[in-house]
């Protein structure tokens, strides 16, 4: 452990005094009627801003930022960011000028913040490299282009028939405990070495399960990546409220900037980024409950009118940079928790419409023991395909096929027993594809690996197994691809296809593989 | 209570020239506003006066009375209005009314009030100086109101139509210590 | 083979037995006609034709009656006791023959295996080898990244252990310095900081 010198501090503390400016311009000041539920009521402030950041100051000199919300004839209304109690009546507010800003910078890699970019972790104060406003204008249409570079979530039923690009907005939608955050966590850890920095957003979740996720990406060497932008379930609503904002101008600042910290061009490529905003549901509730104590008139399910604006203001900013803005990124995986699989309630349909696809979890699906839970047949992601990998869509149009074709079949083949030759096989395809569908929570695949499990059920080879084998035929093949035959799946990412050799190679290496399988364990 | 914005404005309005007729009466027209302002923050600062005061199972004439007794020693008329306020339920238009005073004040002294915070008294040679600065940038005549609060430890707060320098000691030590104890220090704002 | 050539030397036997007596027949009837004629001793060895000539013509129809019916059924049962003998002894020989390939046949592929086995050996062993290398290179992956690790998490506590100690500091000397400010000042000392406050102040009434 290093020593902590006196001459340290002292050196520190030099520096921040000359710091120290005594500016005595006058500032325009109110003074609080009213607090009480998080909000305060402040009288005169003419000239505030909607979205201003305020100071409050209260007792001891302490200050406590708000932002400015209602702007009323003689009274501002103001949600409080931070030490609510402090406040009381006959206090001071005066106004910033600014609007709420987070830091940014590479030392926030590996940090667990909370919404105005503090350090929660214990780990010491962050240098950052830059600020960036929590309300950020989306880019327009010149500064975009098409999506066209995909994000590997590495699980096999999401990144061969509901693929993601790089500057898309996924939804992933479903129950409680139908492993939402795990196709997140998941995601996160499968961007290792993909020059993608991931931006995990928790929005009123239990502390206890951000420190789960935390440690686990930690377990994964995925926090090096990574930022964490924690308001729990105890922070405030107005925290709560500003976190998934936070999280996309934290990530924007690596977006609009390069790996020199200098704005993003033509020859300073700027950086990807995955934004994971988990949950919105529990943003649009802090929301609502923002908006009813500023009293706010309350619409559908009592949320206010303008919480569609709320989310499409934020997921707009989901974006893929033109080459002239640095060609930068920015993916939205926004997560929405259904009730009882009613996705036709208020907050889903809005956020449904907004995104580009969305990825659906079913609880009924997560009992059968089909992990990861994606409803494959109403999931879609409208955008995703164009960044897929050629040698992915190849094989990922007949899988399609085959599981429609197994869903179609699955309600006759309960009744009759009689059933034709061809329609016996499609039935074993289906299931033996549903069964390779199937993966283990944080066991990541690379795409050259998704290829050839798909190739090798579409070309028949998993037909003649047991249903019960197919999982451990699909990881001994990999592995012994990977150990004996590494020249196909380098040969895969290479051509970015499969290749009339390549299939060929594959076609006999998996014949030889099958050779020496032991279907009995 | 009206919730009607041109109503209520119209009737703080009223009160506050009915307080500005009785003023100029008894030529207080500048202590008055203090007064009133002092009272404004009394009744925000209190829950339970402010309850006390527009609670209804409570007899006007009663509520009337506490008021009274709470703001004992200020000026009559002023005393009279809330009164008034009182019994009509129009507390909550205390703001307002205040608002509309200091505005009809300036207006019928021909002056800025400028509300000075010292730590100790201000002597002749200092108000001078604050009168003759600001008289030239606000083109009128200059009225001090002058509190001493020693928690300011030092220095001077000016304030005036929701605007204020604070230059006092205290808030630039509080300045001082919330720039030493950030270390969360680069990047340009 | 033999069997056949035995049976056929008893075949030509028999017809030698046969004939033997054809002509013996005369023999002793010329010499019984020769006792009988002139000299007995003779006659004896002269054929007596009255003997003779039915004896001759019996035996002609004898030889007729086995010419015609006997001797082709003998030969024919031998025949076909020959080839069916040939036969046998035909596939016996293929059987060996066939034997003899699929023994061969069997070494070969016992040999493949043999081979195959040792391939597959070879080849779980260079899998495990390739294992056990990413594995160890992982370990030693994991380790150094969590000797980085550690360093960062005691650089980071000592940074915050700086942070804490710096605001405290900050804490504790404003605190004082508003204290002592507050007590030392004179009337006249607080007049002169108003001042200089006032003259650096701002405007007022700026929007």
């Amino acid at each position: 452990m290093a020593e902590i010198t006196a001459s340290s501090i002292d050196a520190v503390l030099r520096k921040q005094l000359d710091a120290i400016k005594t500016s005595v311009e006058s500032r325009e000041v109110g003074t609080v009627i009213q607090v009480g539920d998080g909000i305060a009521r402040v009288d005169g402030l003419k000239g505030a801003m909607a979205g201003e950041l305020l100071e409050f100051i209260g007792e001891g000199g302490k200050t406590v930022y708000g932002l400015a919300q209602n702007l009323e004839e003689d009274e501002v209304g103001a949600v409080l960011l931070g030490d609510v109690t402090s406040i009381k009546e006959n206090d001071q507010v005066r106004t910033t000028g600014r609007i709420v800003e987070v830091p940014s910078g590479k030392e926030f890699l590996g940090r667990v913040v909370n919404p105005l970019g503090l350090p929660i972790d214990g780990k010491g104060p962050i240098k950052a490299d830059g600020y960036r406003p929590v309300e950020f204008r989306a880019p327009g249409v010149i500064e975009r282009q098409g999506v066209n570079e995909p994000v590997q979530t590495g699980i096999l039923a999401i990144d061969s028939m509901i693929p993601i690009g790089r500057g898309q907005r996924e939804l992933i939608i479903g129950d409680r405990q139908t492993g939402k955050t795990a196709i997140a966590v998941d995601t996160i850890i499968n961007s290792k070495g993909k020059n993608l920095i991931c931006i995990y957003v928790a929005i009123g979740q239990k502390a206890s399960t951000v420190a789960t996720v935390v440690e686990t990406l930690e377990r994964y060497g995925a926090m090096d990546y990574t930022i964490v932008v924690s308001a729990t379930a105890s922070d405030s609503a107005p925290l709560q409220y500003i976190a998934p904002m936070a999280g996309a101008a934290i990530g924007e600042f690596f977006m609009y900037n390069g790996e020199d910290g200098k704005p993003a061009s033509q020859d300073n490529p700027g950086r990807h980024v995955l934004c994971i905003y988990d949950d919105l549901s529990k943003q649009a509730v802090a929301y609502r409950q923002m908006s009813l104590t500023l009293r706010r008139p309350p619409g559908r399910e009592a949320y206010p009118g303008d919480v569609f604006y709320l989310h499409s203001r934020l997921l707009e900013r989901a974006v893929k940079l033109s080459d002239k803005n640095g060609a930068g990124s920015l993916t939205a995986l926004p997560v929405i928790e259904t009730q009882a699989g009613d996705v036709s309630a208020y907050i889903p349909t809005n956020v449904i419409s907004i995104t580009d696809g969305q990825i659906f979890l079913q609880s009924d699906l997560f009992f059968q023991g089909q992990r990861p839970a994606v409803n494959v047949g109403i999931s879609v992601s409208r955008v995703g395909s164009s960044a897929q990998i050629k040698a992915m869509k190849q094989v990922a149009g007949s899988l399609r096929l085959d599981l429609a074709a197994y869903r179609e079949l699955q309600s006759f083949a309960q009744f009759g027993s009689d059933l034709d030759k061809a329609t016996q096989n499609q039935l074993a395809r289906g299931a033996r594809m549903t069964e390779l569908l199937k993966q283990g929570l944080h066991l990541p695949m690379p795409v050259e690996e998704q290829v050839i499990a798909i190739f090798a059920g579409n070309n028949g080879f998993l037909d003649s197994l047991p249903v019960s084998a197919v999982i451990r035929f699909r990881e001994e093949l990999l592995q012994y691809m990977r150990v004996t035959r590494p020249e196909i799946g380098t040969a895969i990412l290479a051509e970015q296809k499969i290749s009339d050799e390549t299939a060929e190679l594959l076609k006999e290496a998996i014949a030889a593989f099958k050779n020496q399988f032991a279907v009995e364990g | 209570m009206p919730t009607d914005r041109a109503l209520t404005k119209k009737e703080s309005t009223v009160y506050a020239e009915v307080l500005l007729g009785a003023a100029k009466a008894s030529n207080m027209v500048f202590e008055l506003g203090g007064q009133l302002e002092q009272m404004l923050k009394t009744v925000r600062g209190s829950i339970d006066l402010r309850t006390t005061l527009s609670d209804h199972t409570i007899d006007a004439g009663i509520r009337g009375a506490i008021a009274q007794e709470v703001f004992a020693g200020y000026d009559p008329a002023l005393l009279s209005a809330l009164q008034v306020m009182v019994e009509r339920d129009d507390v909550a238009l205390l703001p307002k009314v205040n608002e509309a005073y200091a505005d009809l004040a300036e207006e019928a002294l021909g002056a800025v009030i400028i509300d000075v915070v010292t730590a100790v008294e201000l002597d002749d040679a200092l108000r001078d100086k604050i009168k003759t600065k600001y008289a030239a940038a606000f083109n009128k005549d200059v009225l001090l109101r002058e509190h001493v609060d020693p928690n300011i430890i030092g220095g001077i707060v000016l304030s005036t139509h929701g605007r204020r320098i604070d230059a006092s000691v205290i808030s630039q030590l509080e300045n001082a210590r919330v720039v030493l104890s950030t270390v969360t220090s680069g990047g340009e704002r | 083979m033999k069997v056949f050539e035995a049976a056929k030397k008893r075949a030509a036997a028999c017809a030698v037995v046969a004939g033997g007596s054809l002509v013996a027949l005369p023999t002793v009837a010329f010499a019984s006609e020769g006792a009988e004629g002139g000299s007995s001793g003779l006659a004896l060895l002269l054929p007596n034709p009255g003997e003779f000539i039915p004896m001759l013509v019996g035996f002609i129809i004898i030889w007729v009656v086995l010419a015609k019916f006997g001797w082709p059924m003998i030969t024919g049962m031998l025949d076909k006791r020959v080839t069916t003998i040939k036969d046998s002894l035909e596939k016996a020989e293929q059987a060996k023959i066939e034997s003899e390939r699929l023994l061969e046949e069997q070494k070969a592929q016992l040999d493949s295996s043999r081979k195959q086995a040792a391939d597959i050996i070879a080849q779980a062993k260079a899998s495990g080898e390739a294992v056990k290398a990413e594995i160890t290179t992982q370990a030693q992956e994991q380790a150094e990244a969590m000797i980085v690790k550690a360093t960062a998490a005691i650089e980071a506590e000592k940074k915050a252990a700086i942070a804490e100690l710096q605001s405290s500091v900050a804490d504790l000397s404003v605190s004082v310095a508003g204290r002592l400010i507050g007590q030392d000042l004179s009337d006249a000392e607080h007049r002169k900081i108003i001042e200089r406050y006032l003259a650096e102040a701002g405007s007022l009434n700026a929007n």
